[in-house]
């Protein structure tokens, strides 16, 4: 398919009907007609014609005013000098030509050159050589993460080979604490025989002990305490009885379930069963009675006083009694004038960093937990301070609502729709709560901070179970993408 | 489009003309053209017609792929998330196209794949920094986010220029 050009664009009657000039062009370029297609348009880029094969470059149905178009974009820019040209132009309808411009008195000739053979011999050593380096390069980062990994194995094994360390320590401790229990025993057995050679004497005097004791307790427990004892007559508190109960509560907080202790005078054992701590005391004065030398005393944990303390730190409500019970000590604790602070691993595998770093005279618990700008620290928020929380779950919404509104913290629970970024940069919180369950969470995070979002970012990772929600602050920024967003980011 | 190999301009370009993509790998050679009729979001905008070429990727442009920019109006920087390499690519073939046609050459910055974030080497810091400078858009030729806006984002700077 061939058609005459614009008899004053070109000359007419040559062998290939291209111009003298074009022809000449080729022939040095050594470059066969066959393989051309010259296209014709005026200075303002409208059609006048072409010489060559339309059908060959896959233009023969397309309208020539598009082919003009397509022209005009394509040489924007080039001089309009002799051969002025651009290889490799990939067409929109997949054809590969190399093009040169040509300008004449009329308009502007563009010749197209086939390039499809050379483009695909091109194309098969350049996708060969790039997958190689794009393999390569995928290699390099798997390389490097397990080399990361491997740094995080050896870091945890340092870890245990310390534990491992102090426990081998704490071992040997516990076999001198043995041997000096041992001792003590004898030296008790000893006492008692003493005891009981003098026992007339001291009857007064061991029951005068025994409720020392339990005033000692009732003054150390201010509310709700259930006591039973077998006399009412509580005398001045003997100097080694209250030194005795007061030695109880530290000795159950380290030992969990169990402490007690013995003098000369009593033995004492205080007890956790469920959520019951018992102390049960003996006087091993043979001159007393069984009623009278026997004192039980019952004080059920107030979990439900606790519950919102719960709420408050975002732990689940499953937190064993025991580890109420241990709070309630370090309370005690704190109330005797006593600084503590103390890391509880709770059963769910959460870690909770509970301080009791509290001035005498304070009486609450402060449970912290850790934020993603600083693991494991506090953060300061001024009360007032915004909070965003974005989740679905509404569930967790509220049990953090709980939380952050406790604190005095403002809850905004915005809806997750396209824009929401913008909304956050108009207007940013100080805090941005967000739940990783939520679909495109961790990339949200992501370009909260890469768009200057410079608040707090804490992921909230609720536990499944049951009706009731989990849930608890995890504060590591790694909840919300194991790689993407590092400790730096948030520095 | 200009950027290192691989990073995704080809298919950045399919996502927004086409809304097509595959995940075959098919080196460019030479320069592609395309084309999209941008229809007018405001009654007196202007009818916009983008010609995009998207040339064959490199980490710097040689005398054949610097005559490709002659005439161009703007740049599509684009970049690979998972490889930080290809950010620095970028903006050193920004600087050479701008030395080769005008020193105020519009571009954004689309830093793709980000549909694998959890691979991803450039970080939120190097884009706060990048942003002061250019329009940057985290985006994904495989889903489609960033894209259309990005693309847009750089019609709308044309148009702004040119008035």
């Amino acid at each position: 398919m061939s058609a005459e050009l614009d008899s004053n664009a070109l000359p007419s009657g040559s062998k290939s009907n291209l111009p003298r000039a074009i022809q000449d062009y080729l022939s040095r370029a050594a470059i066969a007609p066959v393989d051309s297609l010259l296209l014709s348009v005026d200075n303002n880029w409208q059609w006048l014609g072409y010489v060559g094969d339309l059908a060959r470059f896959s233009l023969a149905d397309t309208p020539p005013e598009e082919i003009a178009a397509l022209l005009k974009a394509l040489c924007i820019g080039l001089p309009r000098l002799r051969g002025a040209a651009l290889k490799h132009i990939g067409l929109p309808n997949g054809r590969f030509v190399d093009l040169h411009l040509f300008s004449s008195k009329t308009g502007v000739h563009v010749l197209l050159l086939d390039a499809r053979e050379e483009v695909e011999k091109t194309r098969v050593w350049q996708q060969s050589a790039q997958e190689t380096e794009l393999k390569s390069y995928e290699k390099t980062r798997e390389l490097r993460k397990q080399r990361n990994s491997l740094s995080e194995v050896r870091k945890e094994r340092d870890v245990l080979a310390w534990a491992l360390a102090l426990a081998q320590a704490r071992s040997g401790q516990l076999r001198h604490e043995l041997f000096a229990t041992g001792a003590a025993i004898e030296a008790l057995a000893e006492a008692l025989e003493r005891t009981e050679r003098n026992a007339p004497l001291h009857r007064s005097a061991a029951i005068c002990n025994l409720e020392a004791v339990a005033h000692a307790l009732e003054k150390l427990s201010v509310a709700q305490i259930s006591l039973t004892r077998n006399r009412n007559d509580a005398r001045p508190i003997a100097a080694n009885a209250a030194a005795c109960a007061s030695a109880l509560l530290p000795l159950l907080m380290f030992a969990h379930r169990r402490a007690s202790l013995s003098t000369p005078q009593l033995s004492a054992t205080l007890k956790l069963e469920n959520d019951t701590l018992r102390l049960s005391a003996y006087c091993g004065n043979s001159d007393l009675t069984a009623r009278e030398s026997g004192l039980v005393w019952e004080r059920k944990l107030p979990a439900s006083s606790y519950r919102a303390e719960e709420i408050d730190a975002g732990i689940a409500p499953s937190w064993l009694p025991s580890d109420l019970a241990l709070v309630l000590c370090a309370q005690r604790q704190t109330s005797m004038g006593a600084r503590l602070t103390r890391q509880f691993d709770l059963a769910l595998g959460l870690t909770l960093v509970l301080s009791v770093p509290l001035p005498k005279g304070a009486d609450a618990n402060t449970v912290e937990f850790s934020t993603a700008t600083a693991p494991r620290t506090r953060v300061a928020l001024a009360v007032g301070a915004r909070c965003w929380l974005l989740s679905l779950d509404q569930a967790l919404a509220q049990i953090v609502g709980t939380a952050v509104e406790s604190r005095g913290l403002l809850l905004e629970q915005p809806i997750y729709v396209d824009g929401l970024l913008a909304q956050l940069m108009l207007s940013p919180p100080q805090v941005l709560l967000i739940d990783p369950n939520l679909p495109g969470a961790a990339k949200f995070a992501f370009s909260a901070r890469s768009a200057g979002f410079s608040g707090l970012i804490i992921a909230l990772r609720p536990v499944v179970g049951g009706a009731a929600v989990k849930a608890a602050f995890d504060a590591t920024c790694e909840s919300l993408s194991a790689s993407a967003i590092t400790a730096a980011l948030f520095a | 489009m200009l950027g290192d190999f691989g990073v995704g301009k080809t298919s950045l370009v399919a996502r927004f003309v086409h809304s097509a993509f595959s995940e075959k790998y098919v080196t460019t050679v030479g320069v592609k053209i395309d084309t999209k009729q941008l229809e007018p979001t405001e009654p007196d905008a202007p009818r916009v017609k983008l010609v995009l070429w998207d040339i064959a990727g490199k980490s710097a442009l040689d005398s054949v792929k610097l005559s490709y920019l002659q005439g161009t109006s703007g740049v599509v920087l684009v970049a690979d998330g998972t490889r930080e390499a290809t950010l620095r690519s970028a903006l050193y073939l920004l600087m050479q196209a701008r030395q080769e046609t005008n020193p105020d050459l519009p571009a954004v910055l689309l830093v793709n794949k980000f549909d694998r974030l959890d691979d991803w080497e450039v970080t939120a810091a190097m884009l706060v920094e990048l942003r002061k400078s250019m329009p940057v858009f985290e985006a994904s030729a495989m889903t489609g986010e960033g894209v259309e806006v990005g693309f847009k984002a750089l019609t709308q700077a044309l148009i702004a220029g040119a008035r």
